[in-house]
């Protein structure tokens, strides 16, 4: 190899050239140059040597069999055990109803629509002020109409409906149900009995829209009674229904609508008109249809998307004593899901991850007892998942978001004043709740856990901080000393225990747990053993 | 196409598909393996950090973005995990398996291997004692060249995906790695002129 030849521009693509990178035109051009250039024709030479021996020599070696067996059952449930990401298609209604206007336009949508599909579907009756108005509700609702209960007509007419009617329609004035009442008689021609025909079973239908499902008598109610502890519940299947959305939509229309559904359907006489003879086969399709609804809203057993986009239709079915436990759950949800969080992790690698009640991937032994040793109402809602994953009410996200920023000042006023002890406990809650710790948290953290013993963990820290792309160098090198002067205490600890073990008694032999006094029954126990 | 399938598979299991994350493991986990038994040279230890690898991978899955490639991603948790894993075996002094056979002095091993006839048998000692060499060779080389020569030689990243890996300008790599190249063929002309002057 000359050194006298000067290197060149070309010759910087050298190394392209070796390993196969350049394209057609640039190739050949380095080509040309390579007859020009011994240096680049001995480097060439040499290096593509280099590679053969290296390809050689060094032949890829199978990983162990470990790695493809029980590591990779154990990879694999970790796996399993994340929760997806929300995709764009889920992410946007959850950042509908975290804006408090967008929430409340989205309340009023889905209540209007709510309102609107049943009006639709003849249930509601609008105020009639004058003769045409029954006749366009009557052509508005000519199915309902058509399946018009015999048992109504045979009640006794326009005035023994007039009170169920007040009680079903609920917000029309009481002038509009007058004047509505007196155009009962005034439209007394032939079609008159048919429109009030029409009318009563509107309320019928609308018993049948909203009725709910026969409370405490349905297989699917102790499912779910036993999976929110409370009576009712959402008609969910028992597993796991879909995500957040659903659940999200359906307590926006608890909190807004349960007051309208109230209105709309007093339990008592709704049941009264269900259990009439001859409803029973209306009920029966109703309750049917709230079914089908209700599971296809809130089931999807996989969570898969084309369930969870078919929620808003099922959502607008659900009973209110459905929507109002649904309230109550997301309550409780919020005040114990962090619990139930702590409860459910078995595995650092899965501490701040929610485990979906069941997997196809499952746990590796070890991890299984975890789940008994929470309380039960966390682990209930832990195991309604849905539950699990929907989001607070934006008041208490804002409340919890606000906790979590005290914890943080908490935590580093504690670190500053040198209270290792305490600031380990809040920066363990705040990883915890899958808070976000800035590097120089981070760094405290490792710092306070080496201070207080807790190498492992600290090692474990200080991985985490090291994949945080926005670490400064100083920062792990930091934290990194650390580590290191808490290993040093360690291994200086393990020495001075070990030497203390040694020296007092060399007769007899080393307790397992001293101290002296019973030092007589620690060799027994360890025959035993 | 592969890489495209790499991100492809990532960005479904992000969204909840496991078995695209073990088609993606059963893929990488050899070459991981490989790169990273060469780096921290303990096959033990090699073994944790693929599985560790794997593991910030399920960790850090709701992170990834298509535009981030994805082998680069993985080979950047590995290669940080190696050095961690290095440095603490430093502290440990942990004997390293690929310590050349026999004394240090090369010549002594080498005469060792000297041919007397058996030419089969010889070749296959010679070739043992060559693969010792070089990975010897390879260890020797400083740690941001090494690093640099696995990364293209075992782990078959291109110099842009390395230069993302190690976080330095592309041509650093490259120059880097010239240099490893000279280093480990100045080694193995070193045997070879041993081997020539046994003879």
């Amino acid at each position: 190899m000359s050194e006298a030849t000067p290197h060149t521009a070309a010759c910087e693509q050298l190394l392209d050239y070796v390993y196969d990178m350049l394209d057609e035109a640039p190739k050949r051009a380095f080509e040309e140059h390579l007859a020009t250039c011994p240096r680049c024709q001995a480097e060439a030479a040499s290096f593509g040597k280099v590679r053969q021996a290296t390809a050689r020599l060094l032949p890829p070696v199978e990983p162990p069999a470990a790695l493809a067996g029980a590591l990779h059952a154990q990879l694999m449930h970790a796996a399993s055990q994340r929760k997806p990401a929300r995709g764009k298609l889920l992410s946007f209604p959850r950042r509908v109803m975290q804006h408090p206007a967008w929430a409340a336009a989205a309340m009023f949508v889905i209540v209007g629509s709510a309102i609107t599909l049943n009006a639709v579907r003849g249930k509601l009756m609008m105020p009639a002020a004058s003769a045409p108005q029954p006749q366009a509700e009557t052509a508005a609702t000519p199915a309902a109409s058509a399946s018009a209960p015999p048992a109504v007509e045979a009640s006794g007419g326009v005035g023994a409906a007039a009170p169920e009617e007040k009680a079903v329609l609920g917000g029309i004035s009481k002038d509009k149900q007058v004047a509505a009442e007196p155009a009962h008689p005034a439209a007394a021609s032939a079609p008159a009995p048919e429109m009030a025909k029409k009318r009563l079973s509107a309320p019928a239908k609308v018993a049948v829209a909203y009725k709910p499902a026969a409370p405490a008598k349905n297989d699917q109610d102790d499912h779910l009674t036993m999976s929110v502890g409370g009576k009712g519940g959402l008609r969910a299947e028992p597993s796991p229904p879909p995500a957040s959305p659903t659940v999200e939509s359906t307590r926006a229309v608890s909190e807004s609508s349960h007051a309208a559904a109230k209105k709309m359907a007093k339990g008592d006489q709704l049941d009264d008109l269900l259990n009439a003879p001859g409803e029973g086969g209306a009920a029966s399709d109703g309750r049917a249809a709230l079914a089908g609804q209700g599971t296809r809203g809130g089931g999807g057993a996989a969570g898969s998307p084309a369930a969870k986009s078919s929620a808003p239709a099922g959502v607008a079915h659900l009973s209110k004593e459905e929507e109002r436990s649904l309230g109550n759950v997301a309550a409780d949800e919020v005040a114990s899901a962090p619990a139930g969080v702590v409860a459910q992790a078995p595995a650092p690698y899965v501490a701040r991850h929610r485990a979906p009640p069941s997997s196809s991937y499952p746990a590796p032994a070890a991890a299984a007892p975890a789940t008994a040793a929470g309380p039960p109402p966390p682990v209930q809602v832990q195991a309604s998942y849905g539950y699990g994953n929907s989001l607070p009410p934006p008041k208490a996200a804002a409340q919890q978001q606000q906790q979590a920023e005290d914890l943080h000042q908490r935590a580093d006023g504690l670190v500053r004043a040198g209270r290792c002890d305490e600031a380990v406990k809040l920066y363990a809650e705040l990883d915890r709740r899958a808070q976000r710790m800035s590097p120089k948290e981070r760094a405290n953290y490792v710092r306070c856990l080496t201070a207080t013993g807790r190498q492992q963990a600290a090692e474990q820290q200080l991985d985490e901080l090291k994949s945080d792309k926005s670490v400064t160098n100083s920062l792990v090198q930091q934290a990194e000393g650390d580590v290191q002067s808490g290993r040093r205490g360690l291994d200086q600890r393990s020495q001075k225990a070990k030497a203390a073990r040694k020296s007092p008694d060399a007769e007899s032999p080393p307790p397992l747990t001293p101290p002296a006094d019973v030092a007589p029954a620690a060799p027994a126990a360890t025959q035993k053993r | 196409m592969r890489d495209d399938a790499d991100e492809s598979l990532m960005l479904r299991y992000r969204d909840g598909d496991v078995r695209a994350f073990e088609l993606l493991v059963t893929r990488h986990r050899k070459p991981l393996f490989n790169f990273i038994l060469r780096f921290v040279r303990d096959p033990a230890q090699a073994e944790d950090v693929t599985q560790e690898t794997f593991l910030r991978l399920v960790k850090g899955a709701d992170a990834y973005e298509r535009q981030a490639k994805f082998t680069t991603w993985l080979y950047t948790i590995a290669r940080n995990l190696c050095v961690d894993a290095s440095r603490r075996a430093k502290h440990r002094k942990v004997a390293s398996l690929d310590a050349p056979v026999g004394d240090d002095d090369g010549s002594a091993a080498l005469i060792d291997f000297v041919p007397d006839g058996g030419a089969a048998v010889d070749r296959q000692a010679q070739s043992r004692e060559l693969a010792i060499r070089m990975r010897a060779a390879i260890e020797s080389l400083p740690d941001e060249q090494r690093e640099i020569f696995l990364l293209r030689e075992v782990a078959d990243l291109q110099f842009n995906e390395i230069a993302a890996v190690v976080g330095c300008p592309e041509n650093t790599v490259k120059s880097r790695m010239r240099y490893a190249l000279e280093k480990l063929r100045e080694a193995l002309e070193e045997y070879r002129d041993l081997a020539r002057a046994v003879q």
